[in-house]
């Protein structure tokens, strides 16, 4: 499942005493219970974290909508900026037109659970691409043709869609950028340091010079140990 | 009385004992864990993805290093020998070849070494243990006399193989007595680990031998069976390489 950087939030407000709750939407979103009508009610998986015994509430539809075009526009943002992706490309990617996608933005069509879920995927991957990929993102995604786009296989349901995403990245030239990464990491001052600027290295490096040995030294025979040491016939009796 | 120094200036071709500045690395899980004694070592952090290849991702850890050369010296030069004495052997005279082998750069790239790590960054309470000699796995070296580094711990349990081309300084070499407390160390941590030594020797007191049994697979080892059946083993020292040629087993 895709995570939600910033969640939405509602308001529950208890009709008694008109005091306010903060409630995370996530569960919702989760629930069965997606669809057109103006509000729907609590699913199963959703739970309020406050003592709720004297409250009694409900909640808009609306919020949901707003939530979800908040978060449409955010992940189409990411997308568009971390890849150079068109909104057009974004919105193919995800089996709609970029109308479809505009209105889910301005919150007058609402997603389906299946364009959110391809919308997320879409941003998963193409944070790794960008990532891996870096400027050439875009000609990653898109592939070398509609037939064989990467983008395609999200609109057709994929959410994972890396090893495609890599063989594409190869067949464009690109595979090499993904191959190693280095990342510095925070350390206390190494030992070396000092010791750089206190030594002249020149003079003091190891010279090529060998030291003349017999092969006897690098192949020893251990089997002659015994021939060489052998063991007395009768025990010998010694005070230490 | 005369107290031998620790350190030597290194000259000439590598040794063991030889203090270096050269690059180190690890291999890590990919949590890039890293334990606190090595925190100076891991300067970064190296994923190498093989996903194409169908293979588990590499993650290693690196850095440039303090080390200290822990291959014997024989090893140092034995790609060196085996060549020039293909070449005597050949017809070729003994300069000439050790010209040759000298000239090419192929042979003995590469030794063994483990990095030096400050004993201020071992806890407080264990630090005597360490700079003692008593913990295996770590051989303790002062602070050379240019104060270049501090009073640290050589960590044999980190150890790396590294090119002779990689190496970037050098400047000390511990003494011959102090090499020989560094291949006991070596000794203790990968192979024997004892240090009841004296207590077995001392059991020995006022017994006699009653027979002497030598391993015909192990040459190092030589044991006096006592009068009581107990078993003295007794190992030879490490040693320093002989020019020329060995002239025992």
């Amino acid at each position: 499942m895709t995570m939600i950087a910033d969640p939405p939030t509602a308001t529950v407000i208890n009709t008694d005493d008109d005091e306010e709750f903060t409630l995370l939407v996530p569960a919702l979103l989760e629930a069965d219970a997606f669809g057109t009508s103006d509000h729907i009610g609590f699913s199963t998986g959703c739970r309020v974290a406050s003592d709720t015994g004297k409250t009694t509430w409900f909640m808009s539809g609306r919020a949901i909508i707003q939530a979800l075009a908040d978060e449409v526009e955010q992940l189409r943002d990411r997308v568009g900026a971390r890849t150079g992706l068109t909104r057009q490309e974004i919105a193919r990617a995800i089996g709609v037109d970029r109308r479809s996608l505009s209105g889910f933005v301005t919150g007058e069509i609402r997603p389906t659970e299946g364009r959110m879920l391809a919308l997320r995927a879409l941003a998963d991957n193409a944070d790794w691409t960008a990532e891996h990929f870096g400027e050439h993102a875009r000609e990653v995604l898109r592939g070398k043709s509609p037939e064989s786009s990467p983008l395609r296989l999200i609109a057709e349901g994929r959410t994972d869609i890396r090893r495609e995403l890599q063989a594409a990245a190869e067949q464009a030239g690109f595979g090499s950028a993904g191959r190693v990464t280095i990342q510095p990491r925070e350390s206390r001052e190494p030992l070396y340091l000092k010791a750089v600027s206190a030594w002249s290295t020149t003079g003091h490096l190891p010279s090529r010079l060998g030291t003349p040995r017999d092969d006897a030294e690098y192949e020893q025979d251990l089997s002659r140990a015994a021939a060489a040491t052998p063991a007395p016939k009768r025990p010998r009796r010694r005070q230490i | 009385m005369t107290t031998e120094p620790a350190y030597l200036p290194a000259n000439g071709p590598l040794n063991q004992g030889d203090i270096l500045i050269a690059p180190v690395a690890r291999i890590s899980a990919s949590d890039h864990f890293v334990p606190d004694r090595w925190d100076r070592l891991d300067q970064t952090e190296v994923t190498v993805d093989r996903s194409e290849l169908d293979e588990e991702a590499i993650h290693v850890m690196s850095g440039q290093a303090l080390v200290m050369v822990t291959s014997h010296d024989c090893h140092h030069d034995k790609e060196w020998n085996t060549e020039r004495n293909r070449l005597i052997r050949s017809g070729v005279d003994p300069d000439e070849a050790a010209a040759i082998a000298e000239d090419d750069p192929t042979l003995d790239r590469t030794f063994q070494a483990s990095p030096l790590v400050p004993l201020a960054d071992f806890d407080a309470g264990s630090r005597g243990n360490y700079q003692a000699g008593r913990v295996v796995g770590y051989y303790p070296v002062p602070a050379p006399p240019d104060g270049s580094f501090p009073e640290s711990v050589v960590d044999l349990t980190y150890r790396c193989t590294v090119d002779k081309k990689a190496i970037t300084g050098r400047q000390w070499c511990l003494s011959a007595t102090e090499r020989d407390r560094l291949r006991y160390a070596i000794a203790r941590f990968d192979s024997f680990r004892t240090v009841e030594i004296a207590e077995t020797i001392e059991a020995a007191i006022g017994k006699s031998i009653s027979d002497v049994r030598v391993d015909t697979t192990n040459a190092l080892t030589v044991d006096l069976v006592l009068d009581d059946d107990t078993v003295l083993r007794l190992v030879q020292p490490p040693v320093e390489p002989e020019q020329g040629g060995r002239s025992r087993l």
